[in-house]
């Protein structure tokens, strides 16, 4: 599934992933102080975020239907896709082209390839 | 309102000729500063936005009434005078003899043409500002939802090309994808903008388009008008960078021409119109001479005492007219022909019997003042001799017009010349 966010929507969806559950009147008074929104834009941008399968508004009170990680990592996945023809080990390498992995970065990375070897 | 269509066109031809010469400014003055030029297309928006000017002998304006309206108020008939013999002479014959059937039977085809001109003009003006006022609503909605940069400097996800909208306090809308190293650039042009006023003079431009959409050559001028001022703007980041600097402007220029779509209107915009002009102009700029600045400068005011005055020409027409109530009907006649040796002007065509005494039926009604006249003219034949004929001359201060009646023909002894004789009242013509 595809999902665009905008960057202004991103630091809306952020702020409600930071937050959740929160009334949609708290959202309002929210952007309103960060982004000098008003009452219907904080509405607008929360049903498309809602249409776009991130969160869901009922009764006033809005939840999360993704994480904030499961979603990040979905947009990655994408941009792998996009970007380097779903191929892992060509990303990972572009990454790391200029840049040297500290021990402790690498331990770690060896880990989850360990662990998603396994399966 | 058939007064404000004729006044219209007749201020946008005379317009037109200033906007031909501004055209031919502009590219002599190519290398000049580009922020003059932009006062030059100010001048042509004086003119057409200025009803009213005054005759001055230095006036490079053909003629300031190229349709005229006779008559205080009444409409009284209509001629051509666009200031050169030629075209008036071509297009005067046409419009009577197009015309001069109906009109002696009481009708004047002027009066529907102009009528319909008008309808179509309003049409097509209050089209434009529609179109406009909807752009504009648009824009607005869009940017509701915005996140404030920095001072009037905000961030929108929708916007793909940068504009500055507010007519009162400009704001500056970037997109939010906008990569940091252009923002800067990207927000000098827009300030540049704002410091000189664009959100002022492009909406006002583009009143005069809507007012004025029917003539090609205020499309032409409001176009380059645009171009004009985003290279003023220009200008005005990049004068003091170096080769670095230009570069790294141009690059932003093409990153936000990628990104536009196409709206003609009111929003300024970084990346509009003619971006490869443009980005020529960043890389090649050199200062301007001092010499071709005060050029420059001169340009514009010559451009200022040449056209916005009106020439000083009387226009020469042959009308003749029956005091006009609302019954009795305009007659008109129009033409100019070369002079026969006498003061006045004789139209070419002559009249027939049956004009001429139409046209007496409705001249004895008339309370002006009054004067015998005898003329004699020439011509190849017997049969070339009309009834009568339409004379005026410029007598006292004042033009007199009328209709005189041949009274006696002769050919010439030994020649191959017939003359006549014609003879009736001249009136005073108002």
């Amino acid at each position: 599934m595809e999902v665009r966010l905008g960057v202004i929507e991103a630091r809306y969806a952020n702020m409600i992933w930071e937050h959740e559950p929160v009334t949609s009147s708290e959202l309002v008074k929210m952007t309103a102080f960060e982004f000098h929104w008003k009452r219907t834009t904080a509405h607008n941008v929360l049903r498309r975020l809602c249409d776009k399968g991130l969160f869901r508004n009922e009764n006033g009170t809005v939840t999360s239907v993704i994480s904030k990680q499961e979603f990040y990592a979905m947009q990655s996945r994408q941009f792998v896709e996009d970007t380097f023809d779903g191929s892992l080990p060509a990303f990972i390498a572009a990454f790391t082209k200029n840049v040297t992995l500290s021990p402790e970065e690498a331990a770690e990375i060896r880990k989850i390839i360990d662990n998603a070897q396994e399966s | 309102m058939d007064e404000i269509i004729v006044k219209l066109l007749n201020m946008s031809i005379a317009a037109g000729w200033m906007i031909l010469a501004v055209l031919l400014l502009r590219i002599i003055l190519k290398k000049a500063q580009k922020r003059i030029v932009c006062i030059l297309w100010g001048i042509v928006g004086v003119r057409l936005a200025c009803p009213f000017s005054f005759g001055a002998v230095f006036s490079l304006i053909p003629s300031a009434e190229t349709i005229q309206m006779s008559g205080s108020g009444q409409w009284r008939g209509s001629v051509i005078d666009s200031g050169i013999s030629a075209v008036n002479n071509s297009l005067n014959q046409m419009i009577y003899r197009a015309t001069a059937d109906s009109v002696i039977h009481g009708v004047n085809p002027m009066d529907i043409w102009i009528r319909a001109a008008g309808i179509i003009w309003l049409i097509g003006c209050l089209f434009l500002l529609i179109y406009a006022l909807i752009s504009y609503i648009r824009m607005y909605a869009k940017v509701s939802e915005a996140i404030c940069l920095k001072d009037n400097i905000w961030i929108c996800d929708h916007v793909q090309a940068p504009f500055i909208l507010g007519i009162i306090r400009p704001s500056i809308y970037l997109s939010s994808s906008m990569e940091e190293e252009q923002i800067k650039y990207v927000v000098s042009h827009e300030q540049a903008h704002i410091h000189r006023r664009d959100y002022w003079w492009k909406p006002l431009g583009f009143l005069l388009l809507a007012v004025y959409w029917f003539h090609p050559l205020i499309w032409i001028a409001y176009i380059l008008f645009c171009r004009d001022v985003e290279m003023a703007c220009d200008e005005m980041v990049i004068q003091n960078f170096d080769m670095e600097g230009k570069k790294a402007y141009s690059s932003a220029l093409l990153s936000c021409s990628t990104q536009r779509r196409l709206t003609i209107v009111c929003p300024i915009s970084f990346g509009k119109n003619s971006v490869k002009e443009r980005i020529e102009a960043v890389m090649n700029y050199k200062k301007p001479s001092v010499w071709i600045n005060r050029a420059a400068s001169f340009a514009c005011i010559m451009i200022a005492f040449c056209f916005l005055t009106n020439p000083l020409r009387v226009g020469v027409m042959n009308i003749v007219g029956s005091d006009g109530t609302d019954e009795s009907p305009s007659v008109f006649i129009a033409g100019k022909l070369k002079n026969d040796g006498e003061s006045g002007h004789v139209n070419a065509e002559g009249i027939s019997e049956e004009e001429y005494r139409k046209i007496m039926e409705l001249e004895d009604k008339s309370t002006k003042e009054k004067m015998d006249k005898e003329i004699i003219k020439n011509y190849p034949s017997r049969e070339d001799i009309p009834y009568a004929v339409v004379y005026d001359e410029y007598r006292a201060g004042k033009w007199w017009g009328g209709i005189l009646r041949k009274t006696e023909d002769f050919q010439l002894t030994g020649s191959n010349i017939y003359q006549a004789a014609f003879e009736g009242m001249l009136y005073e013509r108002e």
